[in-house]
Order: C-alpha cells, then structure tokens, then sequence
C-alpha cells in the first residue's frame, strides 16, 4: 500500500506496529520480512520512486579531514535507496572480521560468522544471488576457466564474489505496494524521533515534507535505516529530551565511522602469460569472480587489515609478442642489449595495429577496511536543511595503521608474485616508503558508509546491543552498516541485508513476548 | 689406451673446454637480469640499479656486486626465487624486487657500455 504523504491533511496522525525510517537496502530488507503477517509495518520514504533533486539535496553535509565526497554523491533518497547505483559487489565477511585483533584497536563482533550464516543465505534470496557458496572449488565446477595465480597459498587467498545490481526500487516496488500491511509512505521524512521523559521510549516520529505539511507517526517499535550518516543526523538532532541526542549517553554515537579505502595502488606486470577468466569483472554481466587476498595467518602475521585487491587488465599492454619472438631468437650477446630500443620501438609500432597478446599489465585496486577510529565521526554541523533538520559534519579520519596495511598487502602480493616467477609488481609512489603516514589525494571510500552506531554488548563501548536495539531505548533500533563495529573486509551490503533480516525476526520474537 | 682411460681423459677434456664457457654464460647471466627484459626497457633496469646503489653506496662496484652475485653457485633463477621466499626483497623505484634482482640491475647500470 502506497501514500504519497505531500497528499496528506496536514497533522495526520499514522499509527501501526512497526515504524521503519528508511526504504533501502536495510528498510526493504526488513519490511519485506513483515508481508504477510498480522501486523501493520509503517515504512517511510523521504523521497518518491524517481529522483528529486529538492530532496536529494537534503542529504547535504560538510566535510573536514580525509577529502571525502559530497554526501549528495554516494547515496540516493528515493524508494530503492543507493541500490539504486550500487555496483552489486556482495561476499560474506570473513570470521576474522568478527573476531577481537589485538593490532586492530576497538576490532571485535559481539557476533560470530556462525551467527550470521543462516542471514546471509536469507540475504541471498533477498538480493538474488546465486547459492550462499564462496568456495572457489565449487565455482570452479561451475564456470570456466576460473584459475587462480599459482602463488603461495599460506600468504595469498582467493576472495570470491558474487554479483547482482539488485534496484530494490524496482524489484521490490510491486511486492511493497501489494502488500496489505505494509503502509509505505513517501515524501515522509523523519525530522525528530521524540521519546517519554526518561528517554527509556520512543513515542512519535515527525515526518515533513517540502509541500509543508507535518505528520506523526505512532507505532510500538521503531527502526532506523537511513544510513550512517543520516541515522546520526537524526539521532543527534532528535534532543528535546536528551541533550546530547538519542542513545548518546557515552558520546559514542557518529564516532567509528568507516569506510572501505579503495584507490589504485599497484600495477602487475606479468613475466609469463597466464589465461584465467578469475579476476574478471564486468558489470551486469558478471557473476562471479575473485579476487587476490592477504590469508588469515598472513594478516595476524603482518598485523594488518582485511582488504583485497582487484586485479584489471590495463589494455594498452598487449605489446610484446613482436618482442618476445625476437629474443627468442636473438644471440644473446652483450651487441644485443644495443639493439632493444630498436626492437621496443618496432613492437610499440605494431601495438598501434594491435598485434601481439603475450604480455600483460594489471593494475591493482585496494578495497580495505578502515580501522575503527574514534575521531573518524560524523556530528552536526551549524546549517540546516530544507526541513529544519542540522545538516551532517563528517571528519573522516584514516590512521597509520590503514596506511601501513594497504603497503602490506600490495608487498605481499608482489613477493609471491615474484617467488612465483609470474610478474612483478610496482608500488604507487604514494606507498613506497613504509613510514609515510599520509594519504594521496585521490583516496575515496567505496561509499560504504559504517559505523557511528557500533554494536557491543556493554552501552559504554556502542550505541546498539547484539540485537541492534539501542541501548537504553526500549523500542528503537538500528538496521544496516552503522551497527557494524568493523567495517570487515566485503563490501558490506550481504551483511546488511542479513543483520536486518536478523534484527526482523529479533522483533518478531519480542512482540510474543 | 684402455677403454676406461680414454672415457676419463676425454671427459676431463670436453669439461676443460666447458667449464669456462658455462662459468662465463653464468657470469654473463648475473650481469644482466635477462627475464626482466621481458617486461621492463633499457632505462627502468638503468632507473632501479641506480635506486639500488643509492640505497647501497657500499655497493657501487662492478667487481664487488659481481662477488657477491657469485656468491652463490645455485643457477640465478634459482637465487632470486630463494630471495623471494626468504623475504629477501625491496623496493626499488617502486618495484618489489629480490636483492639480487636489484645488484644485477645496478651492475648493469655500471657496466652499461653506451
């Protein structure tokens, strides 16, 4: 059922079971959990089905620190949220990522993988992927040619992935709108989350819209799943009754905000040819691949972060055959090093015609956990929306330790890719020395937004207990990456969709209560 | 001449002749870093062994880096993948490379003849 809130008298009251803020990954997830049910699920959407700029506009911040894209960029405010231009990359964090390092601090789930392996093969049916399988055995049954670099198995690890583009504003969009007991409004945004004295209960949400008109919604329980930044914009604003906002008691909230650093780091250039289909990725068309991974031992070993590295054909490379069957040939005499510039410069001549295949350059991207980082956080800046609401302050933050790890992996790789006699591999020159602590210009997340409501079980440590209610607050809770208290190595969308999925059936037991 | 003397006096001739070639192949080999040519030009193996013998001045000498290339009698295929898996390794203008890899390219960076 779908209500366009703008056409709403004004102060409407909207009353159901279950309020969730937020139509995205995490929303959708959640209430498609609830069809069927007996109960009546209010989800609300600040924006419509298509884009709006007006609206989209309301996700305006400012930034200090680490250069960090305009909010406006990396999420979309329509029914669909920011599946609506996600890349679709889902893998399953590691059981490493669950667990405390003690070389990574603030590092450790309340949670371990075991927990989470029912929800993420729920999540699969949610987003529509394959079989929850990361094996790299089983998809080599599967799909050709899936070979992986003959390197050292102790240090480097096959990552698998696997791909879907799910628009849940497209797919999911029918299945909300039929469902009798899901109440989907749009054009609803939630501006204040107002809560009983002793802030122990939420009573009402306020929900605006630019046609001027002011709702409130009442319901027995409440989820955020606006983001990480948006949650804390509306936790943080959300302080008639709590000074300091909603579940902030222990100033936790919009701190360890995480993000997977992704930038090119490296490029391989490989000595032998070597033919795979593994590390191929095509968007849209792609399903599965692999990637190049530090293991697990290597990563306590090396004391380092989660991450791996894409490996991408650069195809201008494809230079060398004329080269190579050259040499092959050549008397190998001290004359012949005389002639090489000779011989580049004919094989550079025939590249432009597009002879020859043999040799290969990749360049290789990072896609790592940031540390968590208590000065990595979002606040309230000083100006305000479009609807009243304080705009959103990120200062993200990246330590030595994201630096150092980054430099790690990609030596790593270049050793085992030189013990190999496969390739070799050069450093950006940005990660070549191992004390500099600073970050290239061009250094960007993959707009994973993580953290500022980190689970732990004691509320002095995180904002949401193991079930992602929040501490203190009876009948709120946090649904996506904002309750992660690592960002892991993945791309966090599964784990989202799974924790939510979680989060549902969590709710579900406690209305029996 | 007993058929057991001419087998041992002919061997000790042809590994005469041998020996000296497969010594000077071998030496020939450790100055230049033959398999890096296959995806490096002239002037990057000039640009590493100038980064190699920036970081070790102690090194800038054709006849020592040729000692301590030899100093291993392995083949030097096998001596640079034993540098790998031994964590001999560095960076050099931005390439992770086994020492030996870096001492060929700076001998060849200082025995270049043009």
């Amino acid at each position: 059922m779908h209500i366009d809130a703008r056409q709403l008298n004004n102060n409407t009251l909207i009353e159901g079971d279950l309020c969730i803020i937020g139509a995205g990954a995490a929303g959708i997830s959640m209430a498609l959990e609830w069809i069927h049910t007996s109960h009546k699920v209010i989800l609300l959407e600040g924006g419509g089905f298509d884009y709006d700029e007006k609206v989209q506009q309301l996700y305006k911040g400012t930034s200090s620190g680490q250069k960090f894209p305009d909010f406006t960029s990396s999420r979309l405010h329509y029914f669909g949220g920011t599946t609506g231009h996600w890349a679709g990359f889902c893998s399953p964090f590691d059981e490493l990522d669950f667990e405390e390092r003690d070389w990574v601090p603030y590092s450790g789930w309340p949670l371990k993988k075991k927990d989470l392996d029912p929800f993420y093969d729920r999540a699969h049916k949610t987003i529509q992927l394959g079989p929850y399988n990361y094996d790299l055995k089983f998809w080599q049954k599967k799909l050709p040619y899936m070979y992986p670099f003959p390197l050292n198995e102790k240090v480097i690890r096959t990552k698998i992935w696997q791909y879907n583009q799910a628009r849940y504003g497209n797919i999911y969009k029918e299945t909300i709108l039929n469902a009798k007991n899901i109440h989907l409004y749009t054009y609803a945004n939630a501006v204040d989350i107002q809560t009983n004295d002793n802030v122990s209960q939420i009573e009402q949400v306020i929900v605006k819209n630019y046609s001027g008109k002011t709702h409130t919604v009442k319901a027995k329980h409440f989820i955020l799943a606006c983001g990480a930044i948006q949650n804390t914009r509306l936790l943080l604003a959300s302080n008639s009754k709590a000074k300091a906002g909603l579940g902030n008691d222990n100033d936790l909230v919009g701190r360890y905000f995480m993000e997977h650093i992704e930038l090119n780091v490296a490029e391989l250039n490989m000595i032998k040819p070597f033919a795979t289909n593994l590390y191929n990725f095509e968007m849209g068309v792609t399903k599965v691949s692999g990637e190049l991974g530090i293991t697990h031992e290597a990563q306590k070993q090396e004391k380092i972060l989660n991450g791996t590295s894409s490996v991408n054909l650069l195809p201008e490379t494809v230079d060398n055959q004329l080269r190579l069957d050259r040499w092959k040939h050549y008397e190998e005499t001290e004359s012949y090093i005389k002639d090489m510039t000779d011989l580049w410069e004919e094989a550079d001549t025939q590249a432009k015609f597009g002879m020859g295949a043999i040799g290969k350059k990749f360049h290789l991207n990072i896609r790592m956990e940031q540390s968590p980082n208590p000065n990595s956080r979002v606040s309230l800046g000083t100006e305000k929306d479009g609807l009243g609401v304080p705009k959103a302050h990120m200062n993200w933050d990246l330590t030595f330790l994201d630096k150092r790890s980054i430099r790690t992996i990609y030596y790593l790789i270049g050793r085992e890719m030189g013990a190999s006699g496969l390739g070799r591999l050069k450093l950006r020159e940005e990660f070549r020395d191992a004390n500099d602590p600073t970050f290239p210009e061009d250094t960007h997340g993959g707009n994973h937004h993580i953290g500022t409501t980190r689970m732990d079980a004691d509320p002095k440590k995180g904002v949401v207990d193991i079930n992602c209610q929040v501490h203190g607050i009876n009948n709120l809770y946090v649904a996506g990456s904002a309750c992660f208290p690592t960002a892991g190595g993945p791309n966090p969308t599964l784990t989202i969709v799974a924790l939510s999925i979680r989060l549902s059936d969590f709710i579900k037991e406690k209305m029996k209560w | 001449m007993k058929r057991l003397n001419f087998i041992l006096l002919s061997s000790l001739a042809a590994a005469t002749v041998a020996l000296p070639t497969i010594w000077i192949s071998r030496e020939h080999n450790l100055k230049f870093p033959h398999h890096l040519t296959y995806i490096w030009g002239r002037e990057t193996l000039l640009w590493i062994g100038e980064d190699y013998l920036r970081l070790f001045p102690n090194e800038n000498d054709a006849d020592y880096l040729l000692k301590l290339l030899l100093e291993k009698r392995f083949s030097i295929d096998n001596i640079i993948e034993e540098d790998y898996k031994a964590g001999k390794t560095l960076v050099l203008n931005g390439w992770v490379l086994s020492i030996t890899e870096g001492r060929q390219c700076a001998l060849f960076s200082l025995t270049r003849t043009y």
